[in-house]
């Protein structure tokens, strides 16, 4: 009987074990899934505040009047993108090597 | 023949009742979650981008200014102690800063002179139209927010498989002014 009680003891603390291990696991998956939420409506975003620039611009009109400036900014705007691209694949890479990240 | 029989008899039963009247053991069984871990893949490497040279093009007369060589009154000094010199508003097309420039010569002028210099005077050049720039534009913006995005998700999934509690590091979000 008391081996028994023992044993009854045992299995429902390892059940509640597993119950804690699995509320922590769903709690990380809930935080991490909204992290990546988060993140995606702020990348959604900024897409929206780049394409706003062309709508709030008429591009013929300022090419045709000063190409002097729309060249610069067309070639400004082409090197922070390309940059901002290799920023960005840079900053994943490093998860795996942290130390090498500046 | 009785010892035989007897000794026939015993491994017949046992072979036949599969030792079960030696009496069973109990199996138990003990449901707990296991830690997996699941190797983390090495991620690709970083893109290495070359910006292109765009030119924009039109047929507005490109600014030739006359060369500063007017003196200020009083006189006006640079920081390095040499004086500092005014445009006149008239001059000789020699006395311009590109006296090479006839005048009234234009953005597209310069251009197709920059294309005869890199062609060995051959006018040879890919174009597009400020629509189709402006949609090539879009097109990056798209797939610059695909790759960000499908960099979150890598970023989720890391956190949510690497154990004791480790963390990814998302791609942060820059926002260009």
């Amino acid at each position: 009987m008391t081996a028994n009680n023992i044993k009854l003891e045992a299995a429902v603390e390892e059940q509640k074990q597993a119950m804690a291990v699995m509320k922590e696991q769903y709690e990380k998956q809930g935080k991490a899934l909204m992290n990546m939420s988060r993140q995606n409506a702020q990348i959604e975003k900024e897409k929206a505040e780049y394409l706003a620039i062309f709508s709030r611009h008429n591009l013929d009109l300022l090419a045709l009047k000063k190409p002097g400036l729309m060249e610069n900014r067309f070639n400004d705007a082409s090197e922070k993108v390309m940059e901002g691209l290799e920023d960005d694949t840079e900053e994943l890479y490093n998860i795996n090597n942290p130390n090498t990240s500046d | 023949m009785i010892q035989k029989n007897f000794i026939i008899s015993t491994i017949l039963i046992l072979a036949i009742s599969g030792c079960s009247v030696l009496g069973t053991k109990k199996i138990e069984t003990v449901s707990k979650p296991i830690q997996i871990d699941i190797m983390q893949p090495d991620l690709p490497r970083p893109v290495e981008l070359t910006a292109p040279k765009w030119f924009v093009v039109s047929e507005a007369i490109i600014t030739n200014p006359c060369k500063a060589t007017l003196s200020f009154e009083p006189k006006k000094f640079n920081e390095d102690g040499t004086e500092k010199l005014k445009r006149p508003k008239t001059c000789d097309l020699s006395e311009r800063d590109n006296p090479d420039w006839p005048e009234g010569y234009t953005y597209l002028d310069r251009f197709l002179d920059e294309m005869k210099r890199q062609n060995n005077g051959d006018i040879v050049f890919v174009a597009t139209s400020v629509g189709d720039y402006k949609v090539m534009a879009e097109d990056m913006q798209e797939l610059k927010r695909y790759l960000k995005q499908l960099g979150e998700v890598v970023i989720y999934y890391r956190n949510v498989t690497m154990p004791n509690g480790d963390k990814g590091v998302g791609v942060a979000v820059k926002k260009n002014d």
